[in-house]
């Protein structure tokens, strides 16, 4: 799509139709989307890495993964470390889905990560967009709870009522996150 | 704490909270006339409600401290001592 090819910042190209032509691509799951690392360099081995040989890998980062060079043929950066999950994004701890239960013995990888995508490869089709560019609604003066309620739910506008509640960490690393929910 | 004591300290902390919530409001929406009015109206409410507690339990920050015989603020219970 053209939106994809925008050098800078797309707020003066971004109109409703463009929007909503970008949403239902995402909803369609157009094919070609989503995992940029897959274009040049298919996962082989199941170890979402890349490759299995040196040198073989599209990632640009450097290859610290591993104790040796030998163990450097992934191309990833990081590691489950002691299978905690801490200082990792979602989708399996260090950017992948892999069951963290299950080490990468396979292909030559030491390490289970993918530097780019998921494993699912489920990234939105919003390429050219730069990160971090959040589109939301403008809040409006309406829906207001009772003081009362507002002070138990945590938010005086009941469009901004989201509950959370805690529950097994969806990162598997064994402890209880999530909070009581209350937003604003 | 008496239970008109904890009526009146229930009443200023969702006085505040209503507060916060149309002051993040209005930081975006400085001219919306009803949520204007409706800080107003609560600001009104937490005032009285502050000058009523205050003025039988003691004060709420340093800054009221009205007793010129005694520090009220160091004799009167913390909040962590306040039963709610």
């Amino acid at each position: 799509m053209e939106y994809r090819n925008f050098g800078e910042t797309p707020r003066e190209h971004l109109d409703e139709s463009l929007l909503r032509q970008i949403l239902q691509e995402e909803a369609a799951g157009t094919p070609g989307y989503g995992c940029r690392q897959n274009t040049t360099s298919p996962r082989t081995g199941g170890c979402g890495c890349g490759a299995g040989s040196p040198g073989a890998t599209g990632t640009s980062r450097s290859r610290q993964s591993g104790a040796g060079n030998n163990t450097s043929t992934c191309g990833c950066s990081r590691s489950h470390g002691n299978g905690n999950c801490s200082g990792t994004p979602r989708g399996g701890g260090c950017g992948c889905s892999r069951n963290q239960a299950q080490p990468a013995q396979e292909s030559g990888c030491t390490c289970t990560c993918q530097d780019t995508c998921t494993a699912s490869g489920n990234i939105p089709p919003l390429g050219g967009f730069p990160l971090s560019m959040v589109y939301s609604p403008h809040q409006e003066w309406s829906g207001l709870y009772e003081p009362e309620e507002a002070l138990a739910q945590g938010t005086l506008f009941s469009a901004l009522t989201f509950p959370w509640y805690p529950s097994a960490c969806p990162e598997r690393c064994g402890k209880t996150c999530g909070n009581g929910g209350g937003n604003t | 704490m008496m239970q008109d004591q904890k009526k009146l300290y229930k009443q200023i902390q969702t006085y505040s909270f209503v507060l916060y919530e149309t002051a993040l409001y209005l930081d975006t929406h400085p001219t919306c006339r009803p949520a204007l009015a409706y800080y107003e109206k609560y600001r009104c409410r937490l005032r009285e409600a502050l000058e009523a507690y205050e003025s039988q339990y003691g004060p709420m920050t340093i800054f009221t401290n009205q007793n010129t015989q005694c520090w009220d603020w160091v004799t009167e219970p913390w909040p962590w001592e306040i039963e709610c």
